[in-house]
């Protein structure tokens, strides 16, 4: 991770040299149907904090996005993944480990605009590939600007196999994002970002995919502009476990009590 | 809330909705533009509809015709070409032009 900051770093430092772009997001967990103009270059770098499991863990999810778009509506993206886990080893001490994940490519396309169409619509396809796996996701993305008010929703479903030691693991996520925020001033977007997520996948041990894991994440989210970046943020507590295995009001076995994620974009 | 007005409020949202799109050129937009125009047509407008979407919203949010008087489109159009250096013929220019002024002046088509 440590190399994905230092090769980011300075690539920020270009901003104020760059000029303004308005592809800027308002979510961060949420993606919205704009696409870049042909030819143009964004560089997003994200950081996803995560905490609040039992026995002190701390995660960091660093995601380094090239976009470029290319006509017709479509953008695609290259990115690079890292992160790094602090978690308590039993014994009252900790361990930690950070590993590059791997590298994604994406394509989106939109299908109609938010501000010309009753509704604005985009596809959005993503794979992933690193040294634990293989993922494919897909996204149906919704959104809709009327005045100074912004709402988008996402429809996601997602398929890895993960190497084991014991072969392939499946597993499928299936994950619904809403955000909805409002305009404040020119360069400043207040709103709130859902986040529901369901994990599928088999018990060790059996065939059987069945749901282990579904929470609901709520929170926040703050995004801003100048004249040559743009930035958003959103601090995303669980909110409620909303079914699978397990007992108790959070879900704290495969996701965190807090997750917060910071990204910025950069047109170059 | 009861059914009636679950319903009620989705058709106060989707009647939202479906104001809030652009406005399509109708021959009411071409009755505004002629006497400025003589030779506009609806097909003119409605190509400069499409192009505005295409050319505008790939780099920021579509602004809505009617946010900015008829006559301040010409100067704002010109700025965009001037300043962030948008690529335009004059073909194009003169559809985009033209139809967020008719847009301007008349947002939304008048029902019969």
């Amino acid at each position: 991770m440590r190399r994905l900051i230092r090769f980011s770093l300075p690539l920020l430092a270009l901003a104020p040299l760059t000029q303004a772009h308005a592809s800027d997001r308002h979510f961060t967990f949420t993606h919205e149907t704009d696409v870049l103009s042909k030819g143009d270059v964004e560089l997003e770098p994200s950081t996803t904090f995560r905490l609040g499991k039992p026995g002190g863990y701390f995660g960091v999810d660093e995601r380094i996005e090239f976009e470029v778009g290319l006509g017709h509506r479509l953008q695609t993206s290259l990115y690079l993944n890292a992160t790094t886990e602090r978690a308590g080893d039993g014994q009252g001490g900790f361990t930690s480990e950070s590993a590059f994940e791997g590298v994604s490519w994406e394509l989106k396309g939109k299908l109609s605009d938010p501000v010309a169409d009753a509704i604005g619509a985009g596809l959005y396809l993503e794979i992933t590939a690193g040294p634990g796996g293989v993922e494919f996701e897909g996204k149906v993305l919704l959104d809709k600007s009327i005045g100074n008010f912004v709402g988008a929703l996402n429809l996601v479903s997602e398929a890895e196999l993960a190497f084991h030691d014991e072969g392939l693991h499946p597993e499928a996520k299936v994950e619904v994002d809403l955000g909805l925020a409002g305009r404040i001033g020119k360069y400043v977007t207040l709103g709130v970002e859902l986040r529901q997520h369901n994990l599928i996948e088999a018990e060790d041990g059996e065939t059987q995919m069945k749901l282990l894991h579904s929470a609901l994440f709520a929170g926040p989210t703050v995004a801003w502009r100048s004249d040559r970046w743009w930035g958003a943020l959103t601090v995303m507590p669980q909110v409620a476990r909303l079914g699978g295995e397990g007992t108790g009001v959070l879900d704290l076995e495969e996701y965190e009590n807090l997750s917060t994620r910071l990204l910025f974009g950069v047109h170059l | 809330m009861s059914a009636g007005r679950l319903l009620a409020v989705a058709i106060a949202l989707g009647s939202q909705l479906g104001c809030s799109v652009l406005v399509h050129p109708a021959d009411v937009h071409v009755a505004w533009a002629t006497p400025r125009w003589p030779d506009v047509t609806l097909a003119e407008l409605a190509q400069g509809r499409t192009e505005y979407v295409d050319h505008c919203a790939g780099c920021h949010t579509l602004v809505r015709p009617e946010a900015q008087e008829p006559e301040h489109w010409p100067e704002h159009v010109s700025e965009m070409e001037d300043e962030q250096g948008v690529k335009l013929t004059a073909d194009e220019r003169q559809h985009i032009v033209r139809y967020l002024m008719v847009a301007s002046a008349i947002p939304v088509v008048p029902k019969d």
